[in-house]
């Protein structure tokens, strides 16, 4: 077995600015060696421990998709220590990563099924690598209706801005942006995040959830999907801890006999309903 | 059954020749406590050697390990070097079945099917395990069996001049392939003690059932008022394995040992703390170590070793709170 320890040498190609604050960053990172391409293969929904040699490491989930070849991308909100130096990293900086690690979007379970996808704030990252896998050509006849309520405080927070542009105007994909208060301009909803679900989705039997966001939009969200008629084992969420060799050896991120790192990332409602309410 | 008995003398004499090609690491007296060093292929434990202060992980899990190397050179691609992995081999004797039993409770965390952690495992392969069975207890253990072979590669059972030595793993077989111990043809000594003192297993499947109802109690709370979540217990058990990695300046990614009785263990740099305070952290030690590990590969993470029972500094007894969990109601 190779050593999980050793990474994969990523040279950042290009650094989006995402927010007016200038706190929430999107890195595209490439691959040093060729080969380490076909080597990386993931899936929507898991992670990398990127890192700073000679700083540390951090895990953040994978915000492209495994179509878009060569490259991988994270959003970095600026947070901590490590967070702090990543953003004062320039294009053409070597990084290093790890991965891929944990689980993915239960892929197989959705297929043939309408996909209802609810995101808040920078958490939108490993959801956004899933709507890209899914409205690529080739695999976008396996999933249903895509529905999507991204939510955000002010419009400035939005990730991904020019690509949500582009998903408004797509006929197979039904957006719905809204914003906490009202702002001149804005012209899309206006509400939190479980009130606009309320109002817009109106699921399948068979529909999936999605739910990725601040704990407190997740709290209040998850009772207006099982009002909708969403069952536990059909909402499925994405958790973050602190993390260190996200392999499921070092110990710190276990919720019960689980290991966020290794069992997760994302777990369905009905698995974390058999947890220790310990995250 | 025991398959061999030979002096010590011709013990010791084989041992000599193995340390041609085995470093032997044994018990050291240093102070008043054992500690594992190098055997200097002359002095065996006094009688009084109960166990060593710290367990053998250090010698497969070191508290301190260098897992990678980098240079930078500026506006040049960094080097990554991969440190070469331990190749020596070893001979580790006298180690207690408790604490031989424990590295195959760490087997399961650092070689499973998904990821393997290629230093300790290189050690792992590399090291044959000689345990030496004990004849009475010391005064925190709480094992249920003192021969227990598990994690053993040869077992030794102490005869005053003589040692009983049963071949417990292929790799101590092939150890001894050739005919060391000459004097003796296999024998079949029944395993038995010369009085069984040890009869003080308290996790037992009792326990594991109270365990999945105790979550909410305030039980913890209240063990946690004597806690000073100083981490000795964890530092010193020999199957607690929880690591930190870290950078240093110097290009180095380091592996130390870390403890979930500190709060940094889980802070995440939001703030946010998903075990805040001492009594999460306490109970996340007691639920790791007798349900969650349990639950993933059916046994307890606990060996019965008593090491934090006799370091805890304010004698907080890990078989007391068990027996506290086991009566709530």
């Amino acid at each position: 077995m190779p050593n999980p320890y050793l990474p994969y040498e990523m040279r950042i190609e290009k650094i989006t600015e995402e927010n007016p604050e200038n706190d929430l960053k999107t890195f595209i990172l490439s691959f040093l060696n060729e080969q380490d391409i076909e080597r990386f293969k993931y899936l929507p929904g898991q992670f990398g421990e990127v890192g700073i040699m000679g700083v540390g490491e951090a895990p953040f989930g994978i915000a492209s998709a495994p179509c878009e070849r060569g490259i991988l991308k994270f959003s970095v909100k600026r947070m901590g220590f490590f967070t702090k130096c990543l953003h004062q990293a320039e294009a053409g900086d070597i990084v290093s990563l790890r991965g891929p690690l944990g689980n993915s979007w239960p892929l197989e379970k959705l297929k043939g099924k309408d996909v209802v996808i609810i995101g808040g704030g920078f958490a939108f990252t490993t959801l956004r690598s899933l709507v890209r896998y899914i409205i690529e050509p080739e695999n976008r006849s396996d999933f249903g209706q895509i529905d999507i309520v991204y939510g955000n405080r002010e419009p400035g927070q939005i990730l991904y801005k020019e690509e949500f542009k582009e998903w408004l105007t797509r006929e197979d994909i039904n957006l719905y942006l809204s914003i906490d208060r009202e702002v001149p301009g804005w012209d899309k909803y206006v509400g939190f995040v479980p009130e606009i679900t309320e109002k817009v989705i109106n699921p399948s039997v068979t529909a999936i959830a999605l739910v990725c966001g601040p704990p407190v939009m997740i709290k209040y969200t998850l009772p207006v999907l099982q009002n909708l008629g969403f069952t536990p084992d059909r909402i499925y969420t994405s958790l973050e801890m602190k993390m260190k060799c996200g392999i499921g050896m070092c110990g710190r991120c276990n919720i019960g006999s689980k290991y966020v790192c290794k069992d997760g990332p994302v777990f369905s409602m009905a698995e974390l309903e058999q947890l220790p309410p310990e995250y | 059954m025991f398959d061999y008995q030979v002096s010590k003398r011709e013990f010791q004499n084989w041992l000599i020749k193995m340390q041609e090609e085995y470093e032997v690491w044994a018990p050291v007296k240093v102070g008043k406590n054992y500690t594992w060093g190098s055997w200097d292929g002359g002095s065996f434990p006094d009688e009084d050697y109960q166990n060593t202060l710290k367990p053998p992980k250090d010698l497969f899990f070191p508290q301190y390990e260098v897992l990678l190397k980098y240079k930078k050179v500026k506006g040049k691609r960094p080097l990554i070097i991969e440190p070469d992995l331990p190749q020596e081999k070893r001979i580790i004797w006298e180690v207690r079945p408790c604490d031989a039993r424990s590295l195959t409770i760490l087997d399961r965390v650092f070689i499973n099917k998904d990821y393997e952690d290629p230093y300790y495992s290189h050690r792992r392969k590399n090291t044959v395990v000689i345990s030496l069975v004990c004849q009475k207890p010391g005064l925190g253990c709480f094992c249920k069996d003192p021969l227990t072979t598990e994690g053993s590669d040869l077992m030794l059972l102490d005869c005053g001049d003589t040692y009983l030595v049963k071949l417990v793993s292929v790799k101590g077989k092939g150890l001894i392939k050739n005919p060391v111990f000459t004097a003796d043809k296999p024998i079949n000594i029944p395993m038995e003690l010369p009085a069984n003192p040890f009869n003080l297993e308290i996790a037992d499947k009792d326990l594991a059932e109270k365990l999945e109802v105790i979550y909410r109690s305030p039980l913890w709370r209240e063990l946690q008022e004597k806690c000073v979540n100083c981490g000795v217990c964890t530092f010193l058990c020999p199957t607690c394995h929880c690591f930190d990695l870290t950078d240093d300046q110097k290009g180095k990614k380091v592996r130390s040992w870390d403890s979930c009785m500190f709060a940094s263990f889980t802070k995440q740099a939001s703030g946010h703390n998903p075990r805040p305070t001492g009594a999460e952290r306490l109970r996340q030690r007691v639920m790791h170590k007798f349900r969650y590990f349990f639950e993933n590969h059916g046994i307890f993470a606990c060996v019965g070793c008593g090491r934090c029972v006799e370091k805890c500094p304010v004698n907080l007894d890990i078989r007391e709170v068990l027996q506290r969990i086991k009566e709530v109601q």
